[in-house]
């Protein structure tokens, strides 16, 4: 009889440990699975917080403010035409246009090239709330001369809809 | 070495030995001689018995088999058929074997030795396992077994006495062919030895009527008998057979001639051939249920064993992956507390103010002024123009400069190549150079080309 028990307990035993050990089969499994999954979170997260850092240094000062309408923008391109145009000799080469993104104002400028500083200083104008491009820049002798192209960020109503983040750089 | 014990049931006593064999030679450990009632107990805790035990009910027979009945299981059934026939009421348990003079050309004789099995197994009932028993056997056969180790003649008469109890053996060619049982009941107690000696001469003389074809060659004492020489001489006296007697003190040792003769049956189990033995289906059944329960521990054990190995392989395997697990969490949770996570609004202005940047600001003459750096830091342009027509940039930058020796200028020239030629691949340039020497002056032109709009165009049709 106690042969019979132990052969008993000895069966039992290994049934239970069949299943013990099908258990930790399985747990293994799952446990790779998260483990898998932390890998690829944390990488992600390393990869988001080097962004961010990039952000942080690289995009936010230069970030703007969206004028409300469409007005405001246009308007905000004028005042600036106004402020510069007799000290730059401002003429306006494209009247305001604009695509789903922006509003832009060509300009035609020319300044005498012996003053150093005043050359330095028009390359250094900056447009608050948009963007100054040089589109042509001639300097000859005498003067320096050229095309310049008003940028004011300005997203048209389907723009503002869409959600677009895949383009951030990596 | 193997110790067990070997136990002879006589007339109410039990004679035992306890006793070791070392290769061929058997020692006696030790000996014991106890009335049957306490065998019982004695057994109790005893393994590995040999057992002989008389039996009232025993019987020999020579029977006939038909040629064509070959395989022994099928001459087994034959035979226990034919026994069951003039036995019905009885469970017999029997041993048989083929004669080895054939006379009959379509018939086999067998001499069967039965017995009822039913007595036979309540006169092992002292014995509280079955399992314990590894031989079991009558006392005939145990004295059979004894005899023929110790007696070398091919034909002889054996005969054993124990108290009342005479036991009378036939033998050829190392088979049983006789064998009686008697027990003596004397009228008074003088004239036993006499009883005895006439029952014994009696059965000897029938021996000898009913095998006149052989010719006996000795006649061996044992037991009691062995010991009285009173109907030693009496037998003798009616006999022409040699007398000798049965001395197994040559191969079993540490014990004496008297004692020897005590326990002739006792020694004579422990030597019993298989084929003597009488091991019904109970105890047989009993070995073999053991025998399966060993192996079923042993494998049983061994499939524990596996498994454990294999649990533990596995526990070790999910221990390390629930470490791994652990450290992987800690350091994602960190990664997690210390990664800031900005709203979905807020990344659409970095996004849109990336876009703006890259779309408007990424070519600019500032750029080119600082590319071209190591040639404008050796002499100021004296014309530059910087173009950006709907994509398609184009730099135009004109050096001029004048000399009043000619090593200056040369100088000069080589100084001009060398940075020239240092950026010309980065910056895609090429320079037209005119140097009048008359008048000691270098000029050149430099010009660059690029197709932005081109792939600006690509990378949209990429999107």
């Amino acid at each position: 009889m106690m042969k019979i028990t132990l052969i008993a307990i000895n069966i039992a035993l290994a049934i239970f440990l069949y299943f013990l050990n099908t258990w930790y089969e399985q747990e293994d499994i799952q446990i790779q699975k998260i483990n898998k999954k932390y890998v690829t979170n944390t990488r992600k997260l390393k990869e988001i917080e080097k962004i961010d850092k990039w952000l942080s240094a690289k995009v936010k000062q230069n970030l703007t403010i969206i004028p409300k309408d469409s007005q405001n923008a246009d308007l905000k391109l004028i005042a600036f035409f106004d402020t510069y145009a007799k000290k730059y000799t401002f003429q306006v080469e494209k009247f305001i246009y604009n695509d789903e993104r922006a509003h832009f104002l060509n300009i035609k400028y020319s300044l005498p090239r012996e003053n150093y500083k005043y050359l330095v200083q028009f390359m250094q104008q900056k447009y608050k709330g948009g963007y100054k491009i040089l589109q042509n820049f001639a300097v000859d002798k005498a003067t320096l001369q050229g095309e310049l192209i008003l940028v004011q960020p300005y997203l048209t109503a389907k723009k503002k809809k869409e959600a677009i983040v895949d383009d951030v750089p990596k | 070495m193997a110790k067990f014990y070997s136990i002879s049931v006589v007339h109410g006593y039990a004679f035992i030995l306890y006793l070791e064999q070392k290769n061929k030679s058997i020692t006696v450990l030790d000996s014991e001689e106890i009335e049957y009632e306490e065998l019982a107990a004695y057994c109790k805790n005893k393994k590995n018995l040999h057992v002989s035990v008389e039996q009232k009910v025993e019987f020999s027979e020579n029977m006939q088999v038909p040629v064509a009945i070959a395989s022994s299981r099928n001459v087994k059934n034959y035979l226990f058929y034919k026994i069951k026939e003039s036995n019905p009421n009885m469970d017999v348990l029997f041993n048989f074997k083929k004669l080895p003079k054939q006379n009959d050309e379509e018939n086999v004789t067998y001499t069967i030795e039965a017995l009822d099995e039913k007595a036979y197994l309540e006169a092992l009932n002292f014995v509280d396992d079955f399992s314990k028993i590894k031989s079991a056997t009558t006392s005939k056969f145990s004295l059979l077994s004894l005899a023929n180790k110790c007696i070398d003649a091919e034909y002889y008469i054996c005969v054993y006495t124990q108290a009342t109890t005479v036991l009378v053996l036939a033998v050829e060619q190392r088979e049983l062919i006789f064998s009686r049982a008697t027990t003596i009941e004397s009228q008074t107690p003088e004239t036993m030895q006499m009883d005895i000696a006439e029952n014994i001469t009696q059965t000897i003389s029938y021996i000898s009527n009913q095998f006149r074809d052989i010719k006996f060659q000795t006649l061996v004492l044992s037991g009691s008998i062995a010991l009285d020489d009173v109907i030693a001489q009496h037998i003798a006296m009616f006999n022409t057979l040699n007398i000798s007697i049965l001395y197994p003190n040559t191969f079993i040792q540490n014990i004496n001639a008297e004692e020897s003769q005590e326990h002739i049956l006792s020694l004579g189990s422990a030597l019993v051939e298989k084929s003597n033995q009488f091991l019904p289906k109970l105890i047989l059944g009993v070995k073999q249920f053991n025998i399966v329960v060993a192996v079923g521990i042993i494998l049983s054990s061994i499939i524990l064993v596996f498994m454990l190995y294999l649990t533990f392989n596995a526990y070790e395997n999910y221990s390390d992956l629930t470490q791994k697990n652990q450290l992987l969490k800690q350091r994602y949770l960190y990664a997690l507390s210390h990664t800031k996570m900005r709203p979905k609004e807020e990344l659409k202005k970095y996004e849109y103010n990336i876009y703006m940047t890259k779309t408007y600001l990424k070519e600019s003459p500032i750029d080119k002024i600082i590319e071209l750096k190591p040639l404008i830091t050796l002499v100021k342009p004296s014309k530059f123009e910087y173009k950006n027509e709907k994509g398609v940039i184009s730099l135009k930058v004109s050096f001029e400069k004048k000399f009043g020796e000619l090593v200056n200028l040369y100088k000069f020239e080589k100084e001009f190549d060398s940075r020239f030629n240092a950026i010309k691949e980065k910056l895609k340039i090429t320079k037209k150079t005119t140097v009048d020497y008359k008048q000691l002056l270098y000029t050149t032109e430099i010009t660059t080309t690029k197709m932005k709009l081109a792939n600006q165009r690509q990378r949209a049709r990429r999107q």
